[in-house]
């Protein structure tokens, strides 16, 4: 179920003043752009904030599943954290769009999808498994797409709006593997759930191929490049990049079979 | 591509704690779209609906036009990567 999400609180209201005390630096004004230019940013930008939207609940989620694992209150406390950093984010994308004049309500999903449980796995491999997509995986293949959209965007409008994305991202894609290292003595004594792993990685890797490497990118036009529109194309390079290069080598390196999940990726025919 | 986007990635993980990273599964290419890497068929991203705006960024649903956007059917994540992805669910057997 979708609604407009709400206006902006005024910065008179307490609750708008308590927000407005955290907020990130200040944007440079934008530039002036073509018509059909500025509808095609402000329809990403409109989707980014549906998406940061849409994050937010999916890490204050991860929040419960972490306590349930027993991870210590530092760990629950930055994923909290990163819950917020969304919710920021969409706030700073709602920022972007007024800045291009477009104030008019962006429509955000209501109902909140649950997090993956995986019956009948520990609390503590079901919070390993949603920290391990979350965060190694997608969050990282992001960091990697904002690096490369950011090399490229030379106006410095939307070079600034993504920065201050890719700072929080940056976190977002540690996390897991900061995790990771942390939780790596109890893996290696427990062959079972690395055996687990490794195939809820085949379904993982699979899931994700279908959801960042777009099936049949259009190149970006120049102009649409200098403002930091994301390129399908390159997108779907680094995709593959990031994964075989960062991402697989990493759970490699912690006794996860990775590389044999990767290779086997598959939708369907996965169990544990 | 960039390659300071993957090393930035790898900086990362490094930086994380996580030693031993390995150079990579040793392919240093995209897989070929259709392929899954590996021998395993994998499903295609989504199937084509009727009606609607085709989609501003790529042809994710389908290189016709006339096709919705992948924001109107709920897939846009690969045209605009940001915030985590939800994981899927895989219960014991």
């Amino acid at each position: 179920m979708k609604a407009p999400l709400p206006p902006p609180l005024p910065a008179t209201s307490p609750l708008g003043r308590a927000f407005r005390e955290r907020r990130v630096a200040p944007l440079p004004p934008p530039g002036t752009y073509p018509d059909a230019l500025r509808a095609r940013l402000c329809e990403a930008w409109r989707g980014r904030l549906a998406l940061e939207y849409r994050s937010s609940a999916l890490f204050m989620q991860l929040g419960p599943q972490l306590v349930e694992a027993h991870a210590p209150l530092e760990v629950t406390t930055v994923m909290l954290e990163m819950a917020q950093d969304e919710l920021r984010h969409a706030d700073g994308c709602r920022e972007v769009l007024a800045a291009l004049g477009d104030t008019s309500a962006v429509e955000v999903e209501r109902s909140v999808t649950p997090l993956a449980t995986h019956r009948g796995v520990s609390a503590e491999e079901r919070a390993l498994r949603n920290v391990i997509y979350t965060t190694c995986c997608s969050e990282l293949v992001a960091c990697a797409r904002f690096v490369a959209t950011l090399e490229r965007t030379t106006d410095p409008f939307f070079h600034a709006a993504i920065t201050r994305l890719l700072e929080d991202e940056r976190l977002h894609g540690q996390f897991g593997f900061q995790y990771l290292a942390m939780v790596t003595p109890w893996l290696e004594r427990d062959a079972e759930v690395r055996e687990r792993l490794g195939q809820y990685l085949r379904l993982g890797f699979a899931v994700l191929e279908r959801e960042l490497a777009p099936a049949h990118p259009r190149p970006l036009d120049d102009e649409a490049r200098a403002v930091g529109l994301e390129c399908p194309v390159e997108a779907r390079e680094l995709f593959y990049a990031t994964l075989e290069d960062a991402v697989v080598p990493a759970l490699e390196a912690v006794g996860l079979r990775a590389e044999q999940a990767w290779k086997h990726r598959a939708l369907a025919e996965v169990t544990t | 591509m960039s390659k300071r986007s993957v090393q930035f990635a790898r900086a990362l993980i490094v930086a994380s704690g996580i030693v031993g990273l390995g150079a990579g599964c040793g392919r240093g290419g995209v897989v070929e779209p259709g392929s899954d890497g590996g021998g395993v068929a994998v499903v295609d991203a989504g199937a084509p609906i009727d009606g609607g705006l085709a989609c501003i960024q790529c042809d994710c649903l389908s290189a016709d036009a006339g096709k919705p956007s992948c924001f109107d059917v709920g897939r846009s994540e690969c045209c605009f990567a940001v915030g985590p992805l939800p994981p899927p669910d895989l219960p014991l057997a």
